[in-house]
Parts: C-alpha cells; sequence; structure tokens
C-alpha cells in the first residue's frame, strides 16, 4: 500500500515537472527578440550605459551588452563562439574584420551612399576582406607623441635629434632610464621607425605599395645608428618600447608615444604632459603612428538567432551613425571614426589624438598580421629590437633579415586584399 | 532493503523524489535553453541525461548505479566528451576560414557574392504587406523616387500614389498595410531573404528594418552539380572536399569562407611533412621530454637529500621542514610572475644583487636554465613531503639488519633506501612527468615560450613545450589551426599514456590491483 503511494507520488511529481517545464519555452516565447552585443572592458561599459535595454534603437528588439573582462577574453571567447551562445553584433579591433570574413562568422554590410560618405576610405578599408566590408569604424584607435611637460618645457621639440640631445644631456643629472618609451610596444613604435626612415611598407601616392619593404632602408639603418645606438655599437638607452611606461609616469623618461586610453592614468601620476605628432629629423616633418579603427560587426549567428534585421539596423543605424559615435567619443574620449561626429569633438585630448591620428599611416592588419615568411610583423620587430638594442646585433644584418621576412609576408597578404 | 544508515521510508522518499526534482528542473531549463540556441547535440545530450537521471533514481534495479550515476555523468561531460571531440576535430580541416558548416558557408558566399551597384543605391524601406504578399515602399535615398516592390517585381509610383510622411519617406501606399515593428522582429528570418526585383536582374534587399540597398548577385549555386559560379567572371567553383569551393581551372584559387571538412589523417601527415610544421615540432618535443625528465629527477633528488637531511634529529627541525614546504604552500602563478620579475633584465632583483646585466629570457639556453630553476622551487616540497613519508614507511629493521651486516651509510642508502623509495614513489614519479610534459602555466607565464628566433626563421620558441607550442598553433594569432593543434594533442596523449603505462608496468605498482 505504502510503495503504491510513493509511486503515485513519483509519478505526479514527473507529470507536474513535466508541465512546469512547459511554461520555460512560453515564457522565452513572451520576450522580445534580443540583440546580444559583445564588448571588451574598454567599450563595454560605455555601450551598457548607452544603449543596454534600448528597445527603440531597433525597434522590435532588445538590446543586451555583455562586456568581458579584457581585450584578450572578449577575443578568446569569440574564437571559440558558436551560434549555440555567440553573440549577434561583435564590437573589437579591425583585424577581427579579415578574420570574421574569412571565417565565415561576420556577414558583408553593404554602405548606403550617405553612410559611405560619412565614413573615412582609411576607416572602410580597415573593415574590408577581399573587397568586401564586414563592419563599421566606431572610433579611430591610434596613438600620439606626448612629453613630460615639467622636464623638457612646454613646447614641444622639433627635431627627433632635438629629443636624444636632451636625453644625453640630462640622463645622468635627471637619472633618466630612457628617453622615449614607446607605451604599446612594437605597435606603439611605428612613430619612432617612420621618423627615422623606415617603416612597414612604401606608398604610391594614397596608395600602399607591399612590395617595397621599409625596414632595412638605408636610412633607417643610418639614422639608427646615428641617434639610437652609442660610438660602441649599443644601444644609448634613448629608445625604450618594453614594460616603459611607469618610468614615463615617474619622470624617469621624457617622451613616448600612447594612446587616449593612458593619458587618465598619467595624469592621475601627476604628469602634466603636451599632445603632438612625434618629431622628424628635419623640423616639421613628422613620425607616422599607426591608425587604426574599432569596429561593430554583424555575425553570421544573428541570423540563425532570427535576429539579422534588426542586429544590422543597431549597428548600420547607431554604431556607425554621427548621433551613435558621439555619444560614444564624449564617453571613451577617443575619436569618432564618423566625419560628422568628428566635427563635433570638443575635449582637448581627444582632439589631440584625432589630430595626430591625421599623420598616421592606416594599419592594414591582414598584412601586418600574415606570417608567410614565418613571423608576422609585430613578432618580427619585436626581434629586431631585441637583437638591436639588447644583444647588440649588427643592424644592417639584422634589418636586412628582417625585411627578407616581412616582403614574403607582405607579398602573401596583398593577394587577400 | 534499500537502507541507507538508516535513512528510509517517507522521508527518504521525499527527500529523493525533491532531489530527482531539482535535477529534473535544472535540466529541462538546461534542455530548452540549449534548443532556444539551436544548439541540437547538447539538447539531446541534456535530454539523454535527463532520462537516465529518472530511470536510474525511479527504477528499483539500479541501487548501486544510484551511486555511481553522478560520477559517471561528469566523467563522461567533463573527460569523455572532450577528449572524443578532440580525436574527431584532429581528423577535420578546423582552422580560420574552415570553421562553419558547409551549408552556412555556402549561405556565406552567396551573401560575399551581393554587389552593391556603383552608386551604392540606397533606399528608405517601409515594410509591409499588399494583397497578402510582403512588400515595401522603397525611397530613393538621393533621388527620392518611390517604388513599391514585392518579390514578383518593382513598380516605380508617382505622385499622388502615396503619401510621405515627416521625413520624407513614402509610408503609405493603396492596398499596401505597414507591418508593425513587432511583426518586423518576428518575421526577421523570412524578411532577411526578401528580394525586390528591379527588373535588370538587380534586386533591393533588406538590410534592416527600415533600410534596403541595390544589390547583384554573383554568385549562383547549382546544388544538383555542387558548384557555385561567379557569372560575372564566368568563374565555376567545385567542392575540393577539404573543406572549400575551388576554382576548376586553378584549384590554388579557392573561396572564403570555407567549411569544416573531414580530412581523415591530413593534418598529422601535414605535421610530419610539411617541412615549416616539421621543423619547431620536433625540437619542441625533444626539449619538452627533456625539460619533463630533467625537472622530474632534478625535484625527486633536492626533495630526497632535504628528506633524509631532517630524517635526522636536528634542532630546530620542525622549523626546516616547515620553512621548505613554504613555496608549495603559495600559489603557482603568483611565484611564477615573481619569479619572472626577479629575472627581469633591467628592474629585476637578480641582475640589480649581482650587478649584473645579464639577460635571462633572451637566451635560449639561459631561458631553459631559469626556467628548471623555477621549476625546481615551485616543485622540491612536493617531493620533499613524499620522500619523508616514503622514508618513515621504510621498516628499521632492515637499515639495522644492514648494518649489523656491515654495510656502510651510503651502501644503505644507494642499496636498500633508494630502490625502495624508488618502488614506493614511481607512481608519483611517472604523474610528475605527466604533469610537467604538459606544464602550460609554467612556460606560458615565465617566458611566454620565448626567446624565439624569429629573424633566423623559428616560428616555435626555445622553451616552448608541446602545450604551449600547440595553444600558439591553435589560439596564438589570427591564423588558427584548430585541426592540427587537436593532432598535436592526439600524440601528446599518446605520448604520455604509453610513457605512463610503460612505466607502471616496469614499476610493477598496479600489480596488487
Amino acid at each position: 500500500m505504502m510503495k503504491k503511494r510513493f509511486g503515485s507520488v513519483s509519478v505526479i511529481a514527473a507529470v507536474a515537472l513535466a508541465a512546469s517545464a512547459l511554461l520555460v519555452p512560453s515564457a522565452h516565447a513572451a520576450t522580445k527578440k534580443t540583440i546580444v552585443v559583445w564588448a571588451d572592458e574598454q567599450r563595454g561599459p560605455q555601450l551598457k550605459t548607452l544603449i543596454d535595454g534600448n528597445t527603440t534603437i531597433a525597434p522590435g528588439y532588445v538590446i543586451q551588452v555583455k562586456f568581458f573582462s579584457a581585450l584578450t577574453a572578449l577575443q578568446g571567447a569569440w574564437d571559440k563562439a558558436t551560434a549555440a551562445g555567440g553573440p549577434d553584433v561583435m564590437t573589437g579591433p579591425a583585424g577581427m574584420a579579415a578574420q570574421g570574413g574569412k571565417s565565415g562568422k561576420f556577414v558583408p554590410l553593404p554602405y548606403g551612399g550617405i553612410l559611405k560618405s560619412q565614413i573615412p576610405a582609411a576607416g572602410i578599408s580597415a573593415m574590408s576582406f577581399q573587397r568586401k566590408i564586414y563592419g563599421v569604424p566606431l572610433d579611430v584607435d591610434t596613438t600620439a607623441f606626448i612629453w613630460n611637460k615639467a622636464l623638457y618645457g612646454a613646447s614641444a621639440p622639433t627635431t627627433f635629434k632635438a629629443m636624444v640631445d636632451y636625453y644625453n644631456a640630462n640622463k645622468v643629472a635627471k637619472g633618466f632610464t630612457g628617453g622615449f618609451c614607446a607605451f604599446e610596444g612594437t605597435w606603439g613604435s611605428q612613430p619612432v621607425l617612420t621618423a627615422l626612415g623606415g617603416g612597414a611598407w612604401a606608398s604610391k601616392g594614397s596608395n600602399a605599395n607591399y612590395t617595397q619593404v621599409l625596414l632595412n632602408s638605408a636610412a633607417l639603418k643610418s639614422n639608427i645608428k646615428s641617434l639610437l645606438l652609442g660610438a660602441d655599437g649599443k644601444s644609448n638607452g634613448f629608445f625604450q618600447w618594453d614594460g616603459c611606461g611607469d618610468a614615463f609616469k615617474a619622470g624617469k623618461i621624457p617622451f613616448g608615444n600612447t594612446g587616449a586610453w593612458n593619458f587618465d592614468g598619467i595624469t592621475k601620476a601627476g604628469v602634466g604632459f603636451g599632445i603632438g605628432a612625434t618629431p622628424g629629423l628635419v623640423a616639421g616633418s613628422h613620425g607616422a603612428q599607426w591608425v587604426n579603427y574599432s569596429g561593430a560587426y554583424v555575425t553570421s549567428f544573428a541570423s540563425t538567432h532570427g535576429v539579422d534585421l534588426g542586429a544590422k539596423k543597431l549597428v548600420m543605424g547607431w554604431f556607425a551613425s554621427p548621433e551613435g559615435q558621439t555619444a560614444m567619443s564624449k564617453l571613451s574620449g577617443r575619436p569618432a571614426a564618423n566625419k560628422v561626429a568628428a566635427a563635433q569633438i570638443t575635449d582637448a585630448s581627444t582632439l589631440g589624438v584625432a589630430t595626430a591620428a591625421l599623420t598616421g599611416t592606416p594599419q592594414v592588419s591582414p598584412v601586418l598580421d600574415d606570417k608567410a615568411g614565418g613571423s608576422n610583423w609585430y613578432d618580427v620587430l619585436g626581434s629586431v629590437y631585441t637583437d638591436i638594442f639588447t644583444k647588440g646585433k649588427d643592424v644592417s644584418t639584422t634589418l636586412d633579415a628582417a625585411a627578407a621576412i616581412l616582403s614574403k609576408n607582405f607579398a602573401d597578404a596583398a593577394t587577400n586584399l | 532493503m534499500n537502507r541507507l544508515a538508516g535513512f528510509t521510508g517517507l522521508p527518504a522518499q521525499i527527500f529523493k523524489i525533491s532531489f530527482v526534482a531539482i535535477v529534473d528542473a535544472v535540466l529541462i531549463s538546461m534542455f530548452f535553453a540549449s534548443t532556444h540556441k539551436h544548439a541540437t547535440p547538447l539538447a539531446a545530450v541534456i535530454a539523454a541525461v535527463l532520462i537516465a537521471t529518472n530511470f536510474v533514481y525511479f527504477a528499483k534495479f539500479t541501487l548501486p548505479f544510484k551511486f555511481l550515476f553522478p560520477g559517471l555523468v561528469l566523467l563522461v561531460v567533463f573527460v569523455v566528451v572532450p577528449i572524443l571531440y578532440t580525436v574527431s576535430m584532429s581528423a577535420f580541416n578546423y582552422k580560420t576560414g574552415n570553421e562553419i558548416s558547409k551549408g552556412q558557408a555556402i549561405t556565406q558566399l552567396l551573401q560575399t557574392g551581393l554587389a552593391p551597384d556603383a552608386a551604392n543605391t540606397t533606399y528608405d524601406m517601409i515594410l509591409g504587406k499588399k494583397d497578402g504578399n510582403y512588400a515595401a515602399l522603397l525611397t530613393d535615398q538621393v533621388t527620392h523616387d518611390v517604388f513599391i516592390g514585392t518579390e514578383k517585381g518593382t513598380t516605380k509610383l508617382v505622385a499622388g500614389q502615396f503619401k510621405m510622411n515627416t521625413y520624407g519617406i513614402a509610408d503609405t501606399a493603396p492596398g499596401f498595410h505597414a507591418l508593425t515593428p513587432e511583426e518586423t522582429a518576428g518575421a526577421d528570418s523570412l524578411i532577411s531573404t526578401l528580394k525586390f526585383p528591379l527588373g535588370d536582374g538587380s534586386f533591393a534587399a533588406p538590410q534592416s528594418a527600415d533600410v534596403a540597398v541595390r544589390l547583384t548577385q554573383s554568385f549562383v549555386y547549382d546544388k544538383a552539380t555542387d558548384t557555385l559560379k561567379n557569372v560575372s567572371l564566368g568563374k565555376t567553383y567545385k567542392d575540393n572536399h577539404d573543406g572549400n569551393y575551388a576554382n576548376i581551372a586553378d584549384k590554388t584559387d579557392k573561396l572564403l569562407p570555407g567549411w569544416r571538412a573531414f580530412n581523415n589523417f591530413g593534418n598529422y601527415i601535414h605535421l610530419f611533412s610539411d617541412s615549416t610544421v616539421r621543423g619547431p615540432f620536433i625540437g619542441v618535443f625533444i626539449w619538452t621530454v627533456s625539460f619533463a625528465f630533467i625537472t622530474v629527477v632534478m625535484m625527486f633528488g633536492v626533495g630526497f637529500l632535504l628528506a633524509l637531511a631532517l630524517d635526522k634529529k636536528l634542532a630546530l627541525r620542525r622549523f626546516y621542514r616547515s620553512i621548505l614546504i613554504l613555496p608549495y604552500a603559495i600559489p603557482s602563478f603568483m611565484s611564477i610572475l615573481i619569479w619572472n620579475g626577479l629575472f627581469n633584465r633591467q628592474f629585476g632583483a637578480i641582475n640589480g644583487l649581482f650587478h649584473t646585466n645579464i639577460d635571462w629570457f633572451n637566451s635560449p639556453w639561459l631561458a631553459k636554465g631559469v626556467i628548471l630553476l623555477v621549476n625546481l622551487w615551485l616543485g622540491f616540497p612536493y617531493f620533499y613531503l613524499i620522500s619523508t613519508g616514503a622514508l618513515q614507511a621504510i621498516p628499521a629493521e632492515l637499515e639495522e639488519a644492514a648494518s649489523i651486516d656491515g654495510a656502510k651509510p651510503r651502501q644503505i642508502l644507494r642499496l636498500i633506501k633508494l630502490p625502495l623509495m624508488l618502488q614506493i614513489l614511481s607512481p608519483l614519479l611517472i604523474s610528475s612527468f605527466a604533469f610537467n610534459f604538459n606544464n602550460f602555466n609554467l612556460i606560458y607565464l615565465l617566458t611566454g615560450g620565448g626567446p624565439t628566433d624569429v629573424l633566423h626563421g623559428k616560428t616555435a620558441g626555445a622553451t616552448d613545450i608541446l602545450i604551449t607550442y600547440t595553444y600558439k598553433t591553435a589560439f596564438g594569432s589570427n591564423e588558427q589551426n584548430l585541426g592540427l593543434a587537436c593532432a598535436i594533442s592526439m600524440i601528446m596523449f599518446f605520448i604520455v599514456g604509453s610513457l605512463s603505462i610503460w612505466s607502471l608496468r616496469r614499476s610493477k605498482v598496479l600489480d596488487g590491483f
């Protein structure tokens, strides 16, 4: 009798559970269609403030912003993302455009005429892979030359040599541990290379010439020897590229190159700094830093989730728009990519970076990331710096070896652009 | 019958039903969440676990299984499934550009084959229905011409046939009923596939709920022959059975994206036949075995010697014993990062202490030395502890008998204690070897696998071990090769597994099982 009653209870419990389970799909059905946006820790909080829960940007949908603790965490999650848990809209560096286009995780976005006129050509180029546009540029991701005003003075140095001379003259007295800090490592060192007559590739007018590698140019070889090395052929300590940010903040390095994301920290460290373009070999000439863009992309998962139109509306109608980019720029301090929004910048720091960006070189990620020669641009450059400035190896031999690898990379990448 | 520590009757039954109810509720919720996300395989697994859970806990003849079941489920989900997945993925061309399914790839290729016209003609669009079919009122953003489009064709409307809203967008026309935003969102999947033919081969396609652009389809897919034709260039692309459509006239001309395609032993063949992959792999393999072996010998040696030393009665013995296990008590990743700082060329305490300027991490041999040293620091307390325990487990009579027979202390150590210790500790030495064979944290946090002699064509770092090399292959750059990484993982699995079985058999420690 007892066992029979227990059996009945079990059956009733199971039936009740099955009935309760039916409530789950109906609960799902009752909610609005959700567009899930993924972002890193830099843009995520701003997006959370601006659009999380919004139902008016893409009427009929609700926007949900999920942000990660770091860009690496975002990229790690994106690498593993599938339709099951992946986002509908992705934000991240321009380099993702080529990766997403190649893998089929991003869908191409045909620009309308008005939008195309508002986005700079370099921005569209940064979002492209095999002549298709896979995203909209959100903001300009670049660096600017900065100098410690308390150390060097209110006016920027006019030439690269002026910086080196100042460093050499004050190195001992002021306890400098370096003269110029590229905060962002090899990426941030680009204006130094270009200021000294080198760089990645040459340009023909406004077009990049990937067949001509500039890293082993005669000018760069000569200028490294005369400005960055001592008489003994070893580094004079002026150029620093590895973990030198704290030394700049401590007043131990007078010049540097970094982006808006570091300005707050430098100010909080009590360093008053000026913003400009890296001085070149002669007065009035400048080094050219990489100018990249962050983008917003519609994933192919959006179609699987049934929110393709809504995701495109969000990306093309808000992320790309002057209104959306102005709102983002105000919170992030990064210059907007949309030309109409960029014209509305009033903040001095943001304006400084935006002005510096005008002297920059478009960062073409598929070319820089290519490793047909064995290793990509960044790894090659890291080895070059280590060999020349740490190990004291011969400048010409080192740069020629690097250029041989890069020429293979660039030639391979150019076929996919 | 069916008693568990006196917990029987109605309370036990209520407990069981409540427990299963909670598990069922969680699983059912997960099931619907999975189906909602279109994760069919995952939903199937969850459904199987749900059915099995109820069967095991409500059937009367499954008593032993009631205890084993949770452990078995976790074993299958977290051990067996990942291994099977790795095995299966090692047989696929699974890399950047070959990640999605073939069906998805075709959809994407057809999308990439959509080309806007030279003027980037864009229309403000009001979606609706006409005669029961989807239709759109299209207002050209530049010319302000108005069209009504259906899937059959598009007709230009003249003044009087439509009304414009305050934004200058046509929103009303006879027989046209606009959709609400909710209706549009509800039919998103269908609307995003609509095409409103413009009469010249091009069509207006919705790009969001209120914008359409003029596009031309340059790719045509022929299902019967499984070919894609680029009608504007006259090229035909066929499945190359390696995850891409390739030009039939030039097989190196492949379309992207491709798909995750079964390639049998292709990744393994690639690993051993492609010199750019094979070269680094062999070098990394030799260092991995050397690193794991040397590190275990060093850790055991130091741990054993310390255990011997502290086996004697010493003043402050307890203090020494406490001090010696401190490195073991600190989280290893913290210790590794601290050591990384100590060996920094510019700011590190090691160079500061000795007034040197040694670049520890940029010389292959120095970096390897640093790794062995730091790993010794991290690992010797473990071997010290287990050696101490093992020494105490050796019967004192053996040592006494040997002494009486005239054996010297060194002979007792070499001929009695050490062989017995090795017999006792064999499984731990083997597991330590296996652990260090895959010691990702140490390498990744201390040297990052470097230094890498990039300028001489090296692609693997001097201190990379197989697991870090695999990680770099899989996730280290924008170009990922997950299939190849899975193949390397399988080789590692077989190496570690084979060595473990061989060593365990030689040590005969499993004879008693």
